[in-house]
Protein backbone atom coordinates (compact mmCIF):
# COMPACT_ATOMS: atom_id res chain seq x y z
CA UNK A 1 0.00 0.00 0.00
CA UNK A 2 1.21 3.64 -0.45
CA UNK A 3 1.62 6.04 2.12
CA UNK A 4 -1.08 8.05 3.65
CA UNK A 5 -3.23 10.59 1.03
CA UNK A 6 -6.42 12.34 2.40
CA UNK A 7 -9.23 13.59 0.28
CA UNK A 8 -11.26 16.53 1.86
CA UNK A 9 -14.93 16.16 1.53
CA UNK A 10 -17.05 19.37 2.98
CA UNK A 11 -20.38 18.50 4.34
CA UNK A 12 -22.95 20.53 5.88
CA UNK A 13 -21.73 21.23 9.22
CA UNK A 14 -18.69 19.10 9.46
CA UNK A 15 -15.67 18.35 7.04
CA UNK A 16 -14.99 14.62 5.99
CA UNK A 17 -11.49 13.39 5.34
CA UNK A 18 -11.00 10.48 3.83
CA UNK A 19 -7.59 8.64 4.28
CA UNK A 20 -5.90 5.92 2.32
CA UNK A 21 -2.61 3.96 2.70
CA UNK A 22 -0.52 3.08 5.63
CA UNK A 23 0.42 5.87 8.32
CA UNK A 24 3.94 5.17 8.38
CA UNK A 25 6.79 7.42 8.46
CA UNK A 26 6.39 10.63 6.20
CA UNK A 27 2.90 12.00 5.81
CA UNK A 28 2.60 15.63 6.24
CA UNK A 29 -0.31 15.83 8.22
CA UNK A 30 0.38 19.07 9.75
CA UNK A 31 -0.42 20.50 6.30
CA UNK A 32 -3.60 18.38 6.61
CA UNK A 33 -4.02 20.33 10.17
CA UNK A 34 -3.81 23.33 8.14
CA UNK A 35 -7.04 22.12 5.50
CA UNK A 36 -9.58 21.76 8.67
CA UNK A 37 -11.35 24.58 9.79
CA UNK A 38 -14.34 23.54 11.10
CA UNK A 39 -15.08 19.97 13.08
CA UNK A 40 -14.35 16.91 11.45
CA UNK A 41 -14.94 13.07 10.45
CA UNK A 42 -11.68 10.71 9.84
CA UNK A 43 -12.99 7.78 7.68
CA UNK A 44 -10.44 5.66 8.15
CA UNK A 45 -11.34 2.64 6.04
CA UNK A 46 -8.58 2.17 4.03
CA UNK A 47 -5.53 2.71 5.69
CA UNK A 48 -3.77 -0.15 5.94
CA UNK A 49 -0.32 -0.38 8.23
CA UNK A 50 0.11 1.84 10.71
CA UNK A 51 3.78 2.23 12.33
CA UNK A 52 5.06 3.57 15.70
CA UNK A 53 6.46 6.87 13.71
CA UNK A 54 3.52 6.97 11.60
CA UNK A 55 1.58 6.91 15.28
CA UNK A 56 3.48 9.37 16.87
CA UNK A 57 3.05 11.64 13.52
CA UNK A 58 -1.16 11.08 14.34
CA UNK A 59 -0.98 12.42 18.00
CA UNK A 60 0.91 14.85 17.04
CA UNK A 61 -2.03 16.26 14.47
CA UNK A 62 -4.94 15.04 17.22
CA UNK A 63 -3.44 17.59 19.55
CA UNK A 64 -3.18 20.31 17.24
CA UNK A 65 -6.84 19.65 16.20
CA UNK A 66 -7.94 19.32 19.86
CA UNK A 67 -6.08 22.23 21.03
CA UNK A 68 -8.06 24.41 17.76
CA UNK A 69 -10.88 23.51 19.72
CA UNK A 70 -12.01 20.94 16.79
CA UNK A 71 -14.56 18.09 17.39
CA UNK A 72 -13.14 14.86 15.65
CA UNK A 73 -15.38 11.60 14.85
CA UNK A 74 -13.51 8.61 13.41
CA UNK A 75 -15.63 6.62 10.90
CA UNK A 76 -15.36 3.47 9.86
CA UNK A 77 -12.28 2.38 11.52
CA UNK A 78 -10.06 -0.09 9.89
CA UNK A 79 -8.51 -3.26 12.07
CA UNK A 80 -5.16 -1.98 12.06
CA UNK A 81 -6.55 1.51 13.51
CA UNK A 82 -9.06 -0.58 16.08
CA UNK A 83 -5.33 -2.16 17.15
CA UNK A 84 -4.19 0.79 17.60
CA UNK A 85 -6.52 2.20 19.99
CA UNK A 86 -6.03 -0.62 22.21
CA UNK A 87 -2.32 -0.32 22.06
CA UNK A 88 -1.85 3.56 22.38
CA UNK A 89 -4.38 6.24 24.66
CA UNK A 90 -3.66 9.06 22.48
CA UNK A 91 -3.97 7.51 19.22
CA UNK A 92 -7.84 8.05 19.55
CA UNK A 93 -7.56 11.19 21.91
CA UNK A 94 -10.86 12.21 22.86
CA UNK A 95 -12.44 11.89 19.17
CA UNK A 96 -16.03 10.21 19.13
CA UNK A 97 -15.78 6.80 17.62
CA UNK A 98 -18.83 6.25 15.28
CA UNK A 99 -18.04 3.43 13.90
CA UNK A 100 -15.45 0.40 13.31
CA UNK A 101 -14.69 -2.47 10.90
CA UNK A 102 -14.71 -5.76 12.56
CA UNK A 103 -12.63 -8.65 10.67
CA UNK A 104 -14.41 -11.53 9.71
CA UNK A 105 -12.68 -14.55 7.77
CA UNK A 106 -14.86 -16.80 5.15
CA UNK A 107 -13.04 -20.21 5.39
CA UNK A 108 -14.47 -21.57 1.77
CA UNK A 109 -12.90 -18.50 0.08
CA UNK A 110 -9.98 -17.92 2.71
CA UNK A 111 -10.91 -14.21 2.14
CA UNK A 112 -11.41 -11.66 4.91
CA UNK A 113 -14.73 -9.21 4.75
CA UNK A 114 -15.07 -6.21 7.32
CA UNK A 115 -18.22 -5.56 8.73
CA UNK A 116 -19.09 -2.26 9.90
CA UNK A 117 -20.44 -1.50 13.51
CA UNK A 118 -21.11 0.95 16.24
CA UNK A 119 -18.94 0.17 18.87
CA UNK A 120 -22.00 0.60 21.38
CA UNK A 121 -23.39 -1.99 24.46
CA UNK A 122 -24.49 -4.25 22.07
CA UNK A 123 -21.37 -4.49 20.04
CA UNK A 124 -19.68 -8.01 21.70
CA UNK A 125 -23.60 -9.72 20.78
CA UNK A 126 -23.28 -8.01 17.39
CA UNK A 127 -19.46 -9.61 17.03
CA UNK A 128 -20.80 -12.92 17.86
CA UNK A 129 -23.08 -13.68 15.11
CA UNK A 130 -22.15 -15.20 12.37
CA UNK A 131 -22.87 -13.97 8.98
CA UNK A 132 -23.21 -14.28 5.38
CA UNK A 133 -20.05 -14.47 2.92
CA UNK A 134 -20.92 -11.89 0.48
CA UNK A 135 -18.89 -13.96 -2.32
CA UNK A 136 -20.49 -17.82 -1.34
CA UNK A 137 -23.25 -17.50 1.30
CA UNK A 138 -20.77 -19.57 3.90
CA UNK A 139 -21.19 -18.28 7.48
CA UNK A 140 -18.14 -16.36 8.72
CA UNK A 141 -16.83 -16.18 11.88
CA UNK A 142 -15.97 -12.92 13.74
CA UNK A 143 -11.49 -13.22 13.43
CA UNK A 144 -10.50 -11.89 16.72
CA UNK A 145 -11.12 -11.87 20.02
CA UNK A 146 -14.29 -10.12 21.27
CA UNK A 147 -12.55 -8.74 24.82
CA UNK A 148 -9.33 -8.13 23.01
CA UNK A 149 -10.85 -6.19 19.58
CA UNK A 150 -13.20 -3.89 21.93
CA UNK A 151 -10.33 -3.09 24.77
CA UNK A 152 -10.30 0.28 23.99
CA UNK A 153 -14.06 0.73 25.49
CA UNK A 154 -12.93 -0.43 28.83
CA UNK A 155 -10.54 2.72 28.90
CA UNK A 156 -13.11 4.61 27.89
CA UNK A 157 -15.24 3.08 31.04
CA UNK A 158 -11.76 3.63 33.11
CA UNK A 159 -11.17 7.00 32.47
CA UNK B 1 12.68 3.08 46.15
CA UNK B 2 13.27 0.52 43.62
CA UNK B 3 15.42 -3.26 44.23
CA UNK B 4 18.41 -3.67 43.06
CA UNK B 5 18.50 -5.88 40.04
CA UNK B 6 18.69 -9.77 40.53
CA UNK B 7 22.54 -10.60 38.96
CA UNK B 8 22.11 -11.89 35.37
CA UNK B 9 20.93 -15.60 35.37
CA UNK B 10 23.86 -17.53 34.51
CA UNK B 11 23.31 -20.09 32.33
CA UNK B 12 24.36 -23.06 33.60
CA UNK B 13 27.06 -25.96 32.15
CA UNK B 14 24.94 -29.06 31.69
CA UNK B 15 24.75 -29.12 28.06
CA UNK B 16 27.14 -31.07 27.61
CA UNK B 17 26.91 -34.76 26.20
CA UNK B 18 26.52 -37.23 29.52
CA UNK B 19 25.73 -34.77 31.97
CA UNK B 20 22.29 -34.74 32.51
CA UNK B 21 20.58 -31.28 33.02
CA UNK B 22 18.33 -30.82 36.37
CA UNK B 23 14.58 -29.87 35.80
CA UNK B 24 11.95 -28.68 38.22
CA UNK B 25 8.63 -28.90 36.76
CA UNK B 26 5.79 -27.62 39.10
CA UNK B 27 2.52 -27.54 38.03
CA UNK B 28 -0.95 -28.74 39.56
CA UNK B 29 -2.17 -30.89 36.97
CA UNK B 30 -0.22 -34.14 36.84
CA UNK B 31 -1.06 -35.08 33.56
CA UNK B 32 0.13 -32.04 32.35
CA UNK B 33 3.39 -32.27 34.33
CA UNK B 34 4.05 -35.15 33.09
CA UNK B 35 4.03 -34.52 29.34
CA UNK B 36 6.26 -31.86 29.60
CA UNK B 37 8.85 -34.26 31.57
CA UNK B 38 8.14 -36.44 28.11
CA UNK B 39 9.26 -33.30 26.21
CA UNK B 40 12.11 -32.17 28.12
CA UNK B 41 13.35 -35.69 28.20
CA UNK B 42 13.56 -35.37 24.26
CA UNK B 43 15.11 -32.51 24.10
CA UNK B 44 18.11 -32.88 26.21
CA UNK B 45 19.18 -35.62 28.59
CA UNK B 46 17.78 -34.94 31.92
CA UNK B 47 16.62 -35.16 35.29
CA UNK B 48 13.45 -34.30 35.92
CA UNK B 49 11.02 -33.58 38.84
CA UNK B 50 7.39 -32.92 39.50
CA UNK B 51 5.98 -31.36 41.87
CA UNK B 52 2.30 -30.13 42.21
CA UNK B 53 3.47 -27.57 44.41
CA UNK B 54 6.48 -25.09 44.75
CA UNK B 55 7.83 -24.99 48.12
CA UNK B 56 10.45 -22.98 50.44
CA UNK B 57 13.12 -25.93 50.45
CA UNK B 58 12.57 -26.36 46.09
CA UNK B 59 13.65 -22.86 44.77
CA UNK B 60 17.10 -23.21 46.87
CA UNK B 61 18.11 -26.70 45.49
CA UNK B 62 20.27 -26.97 42.57
CA UNK B 63 18.68 -27.32 39.53
CA UNK B 64 19.31 -26.04 36.37
CA UNK B 65 16.38 -24.74 35.42
CA UNK B 66 12.70 -24.56 36.85
CA UNK B 67 9.61 -24.58 34.80
CA UNK B 68 6.52 -23.81 36.69
CA UNK B 69 2.89 -23.15 35.71
CA UNK B 70 2.33 -19.90 36.98
CA UNK B 71 -1.69 -19.14 36.76
CA UNK B 72 -2.20 -22.11 39.49
CA UNK B 73 0.54 -20.89 42.00
CA UNK B 74 -0.53 -19.19 45.78
CA UNK B 75 0.82 -15.38 46.41
CA UNK B 76 3.45 -17.60 48.82
CA UNK B 77 4.72 -19.61 45.60
CA UNK B 78 4.46 -16.68 43.74
CA UNK B 79 7.08 -14.80 45.55
CA UNK B 80 9.27 -17.34 46.04
CA UNK B 81 10.23 -16.93 42.62
CA UNK B 82 11.85 -13.63 43.51
CA UNK B 83 13.69 -15.81 45.60
CA UNK B 84 14.84 -18.05 43.15
CA UNK B 85 16.20 -15.33 40.91
CA UNK B 86 18.00 -13.62 43.52
CA UNK B 87 19.77 -16.85 45.29
CA UNK B 88 23.33 -17.69 44.35
CA UNK B 89 22.74 -20.87 42.57
CA UNK B 90 21.82 -19.12 39.72
CA UNK B 91 19.55 -21.31 37.83
CA UNK B 92 16.67 -20.70 34.71
CA UNK B 93 13.06 -19.89 35.13
CA UNK B 94 10.44 -20.44 32.59
CA UNK B 95 7.28 -19.17 33.35
CA UNK B 96 4.48 -21.19 31.75
CA UNK B 97 0.60 -19.23 31.57
CA UNK B 98 -2.19 -19.01 29.46
CA UNK B 99 -1.90 -15.44 29.86
CA UNK B 100 -4.42 -15.12 33.06
CA UNK B 101 -1.45 -13.87 35.22
CA UNK B 102 -0.97 -10.24 32.64
CA UNK B 103 -1.71 -8.45 35.56
CA UNK B 104 1.61 -9.27 37.48
CA UNK B 105 3.64 -9.04 34.14
CA UNK B 106 4.84 -5.54 35.52
CA UNK B 107 6.31 -6.39 38.45
CA UNK B 108 7.75 -9.96 37.27
CA UNK B 109 9.22 -8.05 34.69
CA UNK B 110 10.57 -5.69 36.84
CA UNK B 111 11.66 -8.57 39.45
CA UNK B 112 13.54 -10.17 36.18
CA UNK B 113 11.71 -12.89 37.44
CA UNK B 114 9.81 -12.71 34.09
CA UNK B 115 12.46 -13.45 31.40
CA UNK B 116 11.10 -16.28 29.69
CA UNK B 117 7.36 -17.37 29.40
CA UNK B 118 5.38 -19.48 27.11
CA UNK B 119 1.61 -20.23 26.76
CA UNK B 120 0.92 -23.87 25.63
CA UNK B 121 3.68 -26.40 24.39
CA UNK B 122 1.57 -27.66 22.06
CA UNK B 123 2.94 -30.18 18.98
CA UNK B 124 3.21 -27.00 16.79
CA UNK B 125 5.59 -25.36 18.98
CA UNK B 126 7.68 -28.62 20.44
CA UNK B 127 10.66 -27.43 18.11
CA UNK B 128 10.88 -23.98 19.33
CA UNK B 129 10.52 -25.31 22.69
CA UNK B 130 13.19 -27.45 22.43
CA UNK B 131 15.63 -24.37 21.05
CA UNK B 132 14.69 -22.39 23.85
CA UNK B 133 15.60 -25.10 26.72
CA UNK B 134 19.03 -25.67 25.09
CA UNK B 135 19.41 -22.09 24.79
CA UNK B 136 18.38 -21.70 28.11
CA UNK B 137 21.05 -24.43 29.48
CA UNK B 138 24.15 -22.36 27.64
CA UNK B 139 23.43 -23.72 24.20
CA UNK B 140 25.38 -20.53 22.45
CA UNK B 141 22.85 -20.63 18.99
CA UNK B 142 22.02 -17.34 17.54
CA UNK B 143 19.87 -16.58 14.50
CA UNK B 144 16.67 -17.38 13.09
CA UNK B 145 17.79 -21.00 11.72
CA UNK B 146 18.44 -22.81 15.14
CA UNK B 147 14.61 -22.65 15.06
CA UNK B 148 14.21 -23.41 11.41
CA UNK B 149 15.60 -26.68 10.75
CA UNK B 150 13.83 -27.01 7.72
CA UNK B 151 13.82 -23.56 5.71
CA UNK B 152 11.89 -23.40 2.42
CA UNK B 153 12.74 -19.67 1.40
CA UNK B 154 15.04 -17.38 2.66
CA UNK B 155 15.92 -13.41 2.21
CA UNK B 156 18.87 -11.57 3.35
CA UNK B 157 20.36 -7.94 3.23
CA UNK B 158 22.23 -5.55 5.12
CA UNK B 159 21.23 -2.08 5.50
CA UNK B 160 23.51 0.82 6.48
CA UNK B 161 20.71 3.52 5.87
CA UNK B 162 17.54 4.17 6.81
CA UNK B 163 16.69 5.17 3.40
CA UNK B 164 16.59 2.00 2.50
CA UNK B 165 13.90 0.92 5.00
CA UNK B 166 11.16 1.23 2.99
CA UNK B 167 12.68 -1.07 -0.30
CA UNK B 168 13.44 -3.63 2.39
CA UNK B 169 10.08 -3.90 3.87
CA UNK B 170 8.71 -3.93 -0.25
CA UNK B 171 10.70 -6.75 -0.36
CA UNK B 172 9.26 -8.62 2.78
CA UNK B 173 5.96 -8.05 1.57
CA UNK B 174 6.64 -9.37 -1.74
CA UNK B 175 8.37 -12.24 0.52
CA UNK B 176 5.13 -12.86 2.84
CA UNK B 177 2.65 -12.65 -0.43
CA UNK B 178 4.79 -14.86 -2.17
CA UNK B 179 3.78 -17.72 0.62
CA UNK B 180 -0.02 -19.35 1.80
CA UNK B 181 -0.70 -17.08 4.29
CA UNK B 182 -3.63 -15.42 5.42
CA UNK B 183 -4.75 -12.03 4.39
CA UNK B 184 -4.25 -10.71 7.67
CA UNK B 185 -0.44 -11.82 8.28
CA UNK B 186 1.71 -9.54 5.13
CA UNK B 187 0.96 -6.28 6.70
CA UNK B 188 2.01 -7.70 10.27
CA UNK B 189 4.80 -9.05 9.60
CA UNK B 190 5.96 -5.95 7.48
CA UNK B 191 5.19 -3.96 10.89
CA UNK B 192 7.18 -6.43 12.80
CA UNK B 193 10.20 -5.45 10.24
CA UNK B 194 9.36 -2.22 10.28
CA UNK B 195 9.81 -1.72 14.05
CA UNK B 196 12.59 -3.87 14.09
CA UNK B 197 14.77 -2.74 11.28
CA UNK B 198 14.13 1.47 12.61
CA UNK B 199 14.29 0.27 16.13
CA UNK B 200 18.39 -1.37 15.02
CA UNK B 201 19.04 1.65 12.78
CA UNK B 202 17.87 4.56 15.10
CA UNK B 203 18.26 3.31 18.55
CA UNK B 204 21.04 0.74 18.57
CA UNK B 205 23.63 2.57 17.21
CA UNK B 206 25.72 4.19 20.38
CA UNK B 207 29.30 5.92 19.90
CA UNK B 208 32.47 4.25 21.70
CA UNK B 209 31.44 6.07 25.08
CA UNK B 210 27.88 4.37 24.67
CA UNK B 211 25.76 7.16 24.18
CA UNK B 212 22.98 6.94 21.87
CA UNK B 213 23.67 8.18 18.15
CA UNK B 214 20.37 8.84 17.17
CA UNK B 215 17.49 7.59 19.79
CA UNK B 216 15.92 10.85 19.75
CA UNK B 217 16.23 11.78 16.35
CA UNK B 218 12.42 11.44 14.49
CA UNK B 219 12.46 8.92 12.17
CA UNK B 220 11.94 10.84 9.07
CA UNK B 221 15.70 12.58 9.33
CA UNK B 222 17.52 9.90 7.42
CA UNK B 223 20.67 8.38 9.27
CA UNK B 224 23.48 6.10 7.74
CA UNK B 225 25.11 3.76 10.41
CA UNK B 226 29.13 4.85 10.69
CA UNK B 227 32.02 3.33 8.60
CA UNK B 228 31.54 -0.42 8.18
CA UNK B 229 28.61 -0.95 10.00
CA UNK B 230 25.69 -3.05 8.81
CA UNK B 231 21.65 -4.21 10.15
CA UNK B 232 21.84 -7.78 9.38
CA UNK B 233 18.16 -8.45 8.47
CA UNK B 234 17.06 -12.48 7.96
CA UNK B 235 13.66 -13.35 6.87
CA UNK B 236 12.90 -17.36 6.78
CA UNK B 237 9.73 -19.92 5.91
CA UNK B 238 9.54 -23.24 5.99
CA UNK B 239 6.09 -23.24 4.42
CA UNK B 240 3.66 -23.33 8.00
CA UNK B 241 5.97 -20.47 10.05
CA UNK B 242 7.81 -16.87 8.49
CA UNK B 243 10.53 -15.49 10.78
CA UNK B 244 12.48 -13.00 11.12
CA UNK B 245 15.65 -11.47 12.45
CA UNK B 246 16.81 -8.07 13.00
CA UNK B 247 20.62 -7.68 14.03
CA UNK B 248 22.60 -4.62 15.24
CA UNK B 249 26.50 -4.45 15.30
CA UNK B 250 26.46 -2.47 18.40
CA UNK B 251 24.61 -4.63 21.53
CA UNK B 252 23.68 -1.39 23.50
CA UNK B 253 20.01 -2.91 24.64
CA UNK B 254 20.36 -4.21 27.80
CA UNK B 255 17.93 -6.79 29.28
CA UNK B 256 17.23 -4.62 32.72
CA UNK B 257 16.24 -1.58 29.96
CA UNK B 258 14.20 -4.17 27.84
CA UNK B 259 12.14 -5.33 30.57
CA UNK B 260 11.67 -2.04 32.26
CA UNK B 261 10.41 -1.08 28.95
CA UNK B 262 7.91 -4.17 28.74
CA UNK B 263 6.78 -3.61 32.59
CA UNK B 264 6.34 -0.26 31.61
CA UNK B 265 4.23 -0.73 28.65
CA UNK B 266 2.10 -3.60 30.58
CA UNK B 267 1.46 -0.83 33.64
CA UNK B 268 -0.16 1.58 31.23
CA UNK B 269 -2.48 -1.61 29.80
CA UNK B 270 -4.54 -1.18 32.84
CA UNK B 271 -7.88 -3.03 32.68
CA UNK B 272 -7.70 -4.25 28.77
CA UNK B 273 -4.42 -6.76 30.29
CA UNK B 274 -2.39 -5.89 27.56
CA UNK B 275 0.48 -3.78 26.60
CA UNK B 276 -0.44 -0.33 26.26
CA UNK B 277 1.17 2.89 25.27
CA UNK B 278 0.18 6.33 27.06
CA UNK B 279 1.94 8.06 24.03
CA UNK B 280 3.25 5.98 21.01
CA UNK B 281 6.75 5.24 22.72
CA UNK B 282 7.49 1.56 23.08
CA UNK B 283 4.67 1.16 20.49
CA UNK B 284 7.11 -1.02 18.23
CA UNK B 285 8.16 -3.65 21.30
CA UNK B 286 4.20 -3.75 21.85
CA UNK B 287 3.70 -4.03 17.94
CA UNK B 288 5.78 -6.91 17.66
CA UNK B 289 4.50 -8.80 20.91
CA UNK B 290 0.53 -8.71 19.36
CA UNK B 291 1.77 -9.30 15.98
CA UNK B 292 4.47 -12.53 16.75
CA UNK B 293 3.41 -15.92 17.98
CA UNK B 294 7.42 -15.82 19.42
CA UNK B 295 9.64 -12.91 20.54
CA UNK B 296 13.40 -14.24 21.06
CA UNK B 297 16.10 -11.24 22.09
CA UNK B 298 19.68 -12.56 21.84
CA UNK B 299 21.56 -9.93 24.01
CA UNK B 300 25.20 -9.55 23.33
CA UNK B 301 26.91 -6.73 25.59
CA UNK B 302 28.95 -4.29 23.32
CA UNK B 303 28.69 -7.00 20.26
CA UNK B 304 25.10 -7.24 18.80
CA UNK B 305 21.13 -7.29 19.42
CA UNK B 306 18.96 -9.72 17.72
CA UNK B 307 15.64 -9.49 17.79
CA UNK B 308 13.79 -12.69 16.49
CA UNK B 309 10.63 -12.77 15.63
CA UNK B 310 8.36 -15.76 14.31
CA UNK B 311 5.20 -16.39 13.34
CA UNK B 312 2.63 -19.08 12.59
CA UNK B 313 1.48 -18.42 9.14
CA UNK B 314 -1.81 -20.56 8.64
CA UNK B 315 -3.92 -19.68 11.64
CA UNK B 316 -6.76 -17.12 12.00
CA UNK B 317 -5.61 -13.61 13.98
CA UNK B 318 -8.17 -15.46 16.58
CA UNK B 319 -6.13 -18.57 16.94
CA UNK B 320 -3.14 -16.69 17.01
CA UNK B 321 -4.38 -14.33 19.72
CA UNK B 322 -5.29 -17.59 21.43
CA UNK B 323 -2.01 -19.32 21.24
CA UNK B 324 -0.59 -16.08 22.77
CA UNK B 325 3.37 -15.30 22.34
CA UNK B 326 6.01 -16.45 23.90
CA UNK B 327 8.76 -14.62 24.61
CA UNK B 328 12.63 -15.71 25.32
CA UNK B 329 15.95 -13.39 26.43
CA UNK B 330 18.78 -15.15 26.37
CA UNK B 331 21.91 -12.96 27.55
CA UNK B 332 25.57 -13.84 26.37
CA UNK B 333 28.19 -14.89 29.09
CA UNK B 334 30.84 -13.11 27.01
CA UNK B 335 32.14 -10.15 28.67
CA UNK B 336 31.25 -6.79 27.19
Amino acid sequence: MPKLKWQLQPQADETRVVFSGDLIEGPNLDELVTQIHSNVVFDLAEVGRVSSSGVRQWIQMMNALTAAGHHIAFDRCSPAIVSQFNMVAQFRGAAEIRSILAPYYCQDCNKEHPRQIVPGPNAATELEEKLPCPSCGTNMEFDELVESFLGFRSHDARA
Amino acid sequence: MSQPSPPEPRPPSRFAPGTPARFLVVDRQETVGAAMAAVLRRIVPCEVELRARLTAPDVHRDVDLLIVSYDELSLVERSLLTVYVRREKRGQLVIRSNGACRMDFPLLLEQHVLTNYVTEVSQRRVHEFGVTIQKLLGSEQSGVEPYFPVVRDRLSRQVASSVEIQAVLEEARAFVESKEVREWLAPRFVDVVDELLTNALYNAPVDPAGKPLWSTRARNVPITLPEQARVDVQLVSDGRRLGVSVTDPYGSLTREALLGHLAKRFRQGGNTLAARTEDGRGLGLITCLRSLTHLIVNLDRGRRTEMIGIVDSGISIKQHRQAGTWFNTFQSEREP
